[in-house]
This record gives structure tokens, C-alpha cells and sequence, in this order.
């Protein structure tokens, strides 16, 4: 019996009093202000959803929109791109809806990245900055599509602006998530981060803690200890899913 | 300038660190430990468990503190000193075979939590660990702790929290 390895952590960083992310493993969701590397092993007979939600920081009530965006998709079994995108299109609506029931939360919004591992195929969906990363023979390829402006050719992707969110409007407003689909090898490691890590670390230096781990609670441990030394200045969230080798299903 | 302790693992951290390296958690003051019995300084309870234990943290509670004589176990109530002594003494009847025992020996008092002795100028004495106390002189005693009366009457304490 192989197991996919998915470790999940989130924090609030260190500038930040409150953890406006949600992470989410196989329907556990959590918001934990400053949490631990959780370690999950899931079976992949059923397709496996992990997510990341983002809240708006430093508008109102993002941690109640990921949260939101986070219950409304992550405890259900996806088979097929359609329906994670309509998923996603429906957290949407569902955000637009909690939003109307309280005047002080409108505009509340949240971006999320789903990853979904159904067989020997894995399904990416994003609205925001959320990024998805596949790992594989230690070169590390983002699958996810940033919804920000576009930096000018030779400076730094630390864009601030999504131009595209769940929620995050006064009027409700449609969504057009971006969707990948690629096959899953054993050996292939996906990591799910909030734009937390993504702003503090360099691609390469994720790359390498990814590759230079023994195993993804290292990895995983390693990235959040790298964020916070760098200042955190985000809430951080990571869900590192590793599928298993080859190797490992032929031991067991 | 306080010590600072990490809230999770509860190991100490130098002055100016940013967050606990296995647990990632902010560092918190530590607490004094005569303040809070526990350590915990989100204790909801103060630092004194509940007579039921305490449920966050699992400190067992400070049941009321019971003397375990040769025959059984005698509880001490607190607002009811108990007087060992051959006369008007809950015990009195236990105590045919120990002659040298007093009619008044000594009092235990407990306040919920602790046991005290006093000799009550008795002839033989009173003692705790083999040490004998001066008469009417309340002694605190400990869970462990044992008190003879006398020659050969005694009576370990038993059943506190600390």
C-alpha cells in the first residue's frame, strides 16, 4: 500500500496578529495562527484535494473569506478539470453570498490554489497568487498562473496587485480560475504555497530546500524556519503532497 | 529584562529570538514559577488545577489530602480538624492496642489542599519523618510525609497534588 505524504502547515508569519490563510488536506482545513507541520497520509484510491487560501490581508475579514472559499471545496472528491473549475467558480458565489449577509464584510476576498490528485493525473486550479509548484527530478516548475500584473522584464515578481480574486469586490463578480492538468510520477513532489513564502524566498532557494530535504516534513520544516528567518513579513502557508517512489511501493 | 520561554515545548529562549526553532511558535514571558504552578501562562485556572484535574493541561488536582493509617484510610475535611487521641477521636477505636497514646495526642487540619499537625502536648510525642515536633507548633506536612504518634501508631499523607 503506497500513501501520498502531504505535509501542511501554516503561520502567521511575523509581522502579522492574525493567519488570514487556510490551508486544507483531504477536507482538514486549518487556520491555526501559528501552526505546526501537520504530516497526512492519504490514500489515492480517492482523489486527493489540497488547497490553499489566501485572505485579502489588511482588508476586511480575509480570513473569514479563505476559510469560506476553503470549506466550500476542499472536502470534495474531484475526477475531472470541469468540476474543480466549477468548484471553484461556486466558492466564489459562496463568498459573494456571506458577504451580503453583513455590510462590514463586504469586499472580503481570498485567492486560492487547488491541487487535486486523482490516479496518475493532478489537476491545478488558481485564482490569485496562490502558487502551485511541481517538483520533479529536483527542478522545480510552476504549474500555477499568477493573477498580477506583469512585471517589467528583468525585475522581481513581487507583485502586490492580483487582479483577480474570490470575493474581493463590492458586486459580485465572475471568475475565469486557470486550470492545468499533467500526469503524476512516482517520485513527483507538488508544493502548494500562500504568497508568503513565494515573496520571501527565491524560486531557487525553494528549489533547493525542496531537493535538499530527506523527507517532506523536513522540506517543509526547513521552508517555513527560511521564511520566518527571512522576516515573514505574510502569513506563510505550505502543503508539500509527495507522491510515492517507485522504490518505496516495490519495498511495501 | 524576562525570560523568555517557548509556549509549546516550554524550553527557555535567549533574549531576542524571533520564534521557537521546533516549534515556530512566538516566544511568551516566562511565568514565575511561584505565580503559576503550572507554567502555563494561558492557564485558565490560574496555576491551580481544579479538584476534578486540570482538562488543558492534565495537571491532576489537588484531591483532599488523606492520612493512610495501618487499617485504612482516614480523610481529613477541611473545616473538621481531625484530633488522634484515645478520646473523643473519630479514630478512638482503632486505637485499643496503642496504649501509649494520649487521650488528646494531636490534631491534623487540612485547608483543601495541605496537611498540618500539631502535637497537643502530648506524653509520648509526635513525630514527622522520625523528627519530633515541639507541642502545640502547627507543622506543615507533604504528601509522603510520615507522622508517628507515639511509639508505634503511624500514618503516611497521602493524596495531595503537590
Amino acid at each position: 500500500m503506497t500513501h501520498i505524504d502531504v505535509v501542511a502547515v501554516t503561520h502567521r508569519g511575523r509581522k502579522r496578529d492574525h493567519n488570514e490563510d487556510t490551508v486544507s488536506v483531504a477536507g482538514f482545513q486549518s487556520g491555526a495562527v501559528e501552526g505546526q507541520p501537520v504530516r497526512f497520509a492519504v490514500d489515492p484510491i480517492r482523489p486527493v484535494t489540497c488547497l490553499v487560501a489566501d485572505g485579502l490581508g489588511g482588508q476586511a475579514e480575509g480570513g473569514r473569506a479563505s476559510r469560506l472559499a476553503a470549506t466550500a471545496m476542499g472536502d470534495f472528491f474531484f475526477h475531472d478539470r470541469e468540476a474543480v473549475v466549477k468548484a471553484v467558480r461556486a466558492a466564489n458565489e459562496v463568498v459573494y453570498a456571506e458577504m451580503a449577509l453583513n455590510p462590514a464584510w463586504s469586499g472580503m476576498g481570498s485567492t486560492v490554489v487547488v491541487l487535486v490528485l486523482a490516479g496518475d493525473r493532478a489537476i491545478c486550479v488558481n485564482v490569485g497568487d496562490s502558487r502551485c509548484f511541481l517538483l520533479r527530478d529536483s527542478h522545480m516548475v510552476q504549474l500555477s498562473q499568477d493573477d498580477s500584473v506583469t512585471p517589467a522584464p528583468g525585475e522581481a515578481t513581487v507583485a502586490t496587485v492580483v487582479t483577480q480574486t474570490l470575493g474581493g469586490r463590492a458586486r459580485m463578480t465572475g471568475v475565469e480560475p486557470h486550470a492545468i492538468e499533467v500526469g503524476v510520477r512516482p517520485g513527483d513532489q507538488f508544493l502548494l504555497c500562500s504568497d508568503g513564502l513565494t515573496d520571501e524566498l527565491p524560486p531557487e532557494r525553494i528549489e533547493a530546500e525542496l531537493a535538499g530535504a530527506a523527507d517532506p516534513r523536513t522540506a517543509v520544516e526547513r521552508l517555513l524556519r527560511a521564511t520566518l528567518d527571512a522576516g515573514a513579513r505574510d502569513n506563510v502557508s505550505i502543503v508539500l503532497a509527495a507522491v510515492p517512489c517507485a522504490e518505496e511501493g516495490r519495498d511495501q | 529584562m524576562a525570560e523568555l520561554m517557548c509556549p509549546g515545548c516550554k524550553a527557555d529562549m535567549p533574549a531576542g529570538t524571533q520564534y521557537c526553532q521546533s516549534c515556530f511558535l512566538t516566544p511568551v514571558t516566562k511565568p514565575s514559577v511561584a505565580e503559576n504552578a503550572c507554567g502555563d501562562p494561558d492557564c485558565p485556572t490560574g496555576g491551580q488545577p481544579p479538584a476534578a484535574g486540570c482538562r488543558p493541561c492534565g495537571l491532576s488536582g489537588a484531591s483532599a489530602p488523606t492520612l493512610s493509617f495501618a487499617w485504612g484510610t482516614v480523610a481529613v475535611p477541611a473545616d473538621q480538624p481531625l484530633v488522634v487521641g484515645r478520646e473523643n477521636s473519630p479514630i478512638a477505636s482503632q486505637l485499643g492496642d496503642y496504649s501509649n497514646i494520649s487521650r488528646r495526642h494531636a490534631e491534623v487540619r487540612s485547608d483543601g489542599r495541605a496537611l498540618t499537625v500539631v502535637d497537643l502536648d502530648s506524653m509520648n510525642g509526635t513525630f514527622v519523618n522520625d523528627q519530633r515536633l515541639a507541642p502545640n507548633q502547627e507543622t506543615p506536612v507533604r504528601a509522603g510525609d510520615k507522622i508517628r504518634f507515639a511509639a508505634r501508631l503511624e500514618a503516611t499523607v497521602t493524596g495531595e497534588a503537590s
